[in-house]
């Protein structure tokens, strides 16, 4: 009898307390995934639509986020159809064998928020090509509870997650050293994505 | 009279030379400017971006940027390499034929 009182007790707190989990794949389409490769001869930008993966975020603990983005890597697009089908080629990226990229976060730090939005370093692993390496991401997040009936005509919340980072190629054993003339080492991404969590 | 006059005739003919010669250099330049003198290849699409409120009517709330592909033509360095490759060729052939005419037994 103790015991059905105690979990009586304890469930609301559990039910407030429990993190929320995001998805990440947008019906709206909107989120996309920027990147940008400044070598010495040639500049590449592109951009990438598909974006899934889930991010638990509880409000009252933004520490313990977690969750991972994936996305897949045939979606990656440039602006000129050889120079894609190169990317997406076996020399490259090799999408047929390696068909996802993903960024496991498993906790922010250096935690500041200013008005709504909350900035921290996101501690986590980036996956490219079966190659996994441990990388600090800086992370801006924004919650909006609430407001995802506005956004997907569905109640819930909504949580945009934005960050601006770089990649080495070299670092995933994509042609190491080659063509860096052409093809930048570096590689800037920009991430804005919009998750939802819907209470229905 | 144009035609009578000795010295009137293969000055026209230079100009119409030149004319020639530039064409496809002053062609290749149009078009590479007018698709905004892109120094790398050519592209097949063009990105658009588009900032989009995370919430609908309330972009005090933020953006976020949608890209949308259009496909299109869009000439790169290669457009005036080729022009100056071919205005080049035209020059050349143009100054042998000028030395084979000279050559030609009177």
């Amino acid at each position: 009898m103790n015991l059905f009182y105690f979990i009586l007790l304890i469930a609301p707190l559990c039910i407030f307390g429990s993190p929320k989990s995001f998805d990440f794949k947008d019906p709206k389409g909107v989120n996309t995934i920027i990147f940008q490769l400044d070598a010495l001869l040639e500049s590449i930008n592109g951009s990438a639509g598909g974006i899934s993966g889930t991010i638990s975020y509880d409000p009252t603990k933004p520490e313990s986020t977690k969750g991972s983005i994936v996305l897949d890597a045939s979606s990656l697009r440039v602006d000129n159809s050889v120079l894609q089908e190169h990317m997406h080629g076996e020399g490259w990226l090799h999408v047929s064998k390696f068909p996802q990229i993903v960024f496991t976060l498993s906790n922010l730090r250096n935690i500041k928020t200013e008005a709504r939005v909350l900035k921290a370093t996101a501690d986590g692993k980036m996956t490219i090509r079966n190659v996994t390496i441990i990388m600090e991401v800086p992370v801006e997040l924004t919650y909006l509870e609430g407001l995802l009936e506005k956004r997907n005509k569905t109640p819930g919340d909504l949580l945009v997650v934005r960050s601006k980072f770089k990649v080495k190629r070299d670092d995933f054993g994509i042609k190491p050293g080659e063509y860096l003339d052409k093809v930048a080492n570096e590689i800037e991404i920009s991430i804005n994505l919009a998750g939802a969590f819907p209470t229905q | 009279m144009l035609i009578n006059s000795p010295t009137r005739e293969p000055e026209l003919s230079i100009m119409v030379r030149c004319t020639l010669i530039f064409l496809p250099l002053s062609i290749a330049m149009f078009f590479w400017l007018k698709d905004g003198a892109r120094l790398s290849f050519w592209a097949t699409s063009e990105e658009i971006h588009q900032e989009v409120p995370v919430v609908e009517g309330m972009p005090e709330l933020g953006t976020q940027t949608q890209v949308i592909w259009k496909d299109r033509f869009i000439c790169g360095i290669e457009t005036p390499i080729l022009g100056l490759t071919f205005s080049s060729l035209l020059t050349l052939s143009s100054f042998y034929q000028k030395r084979r005419l000279k050559n030609l037994p009177h």
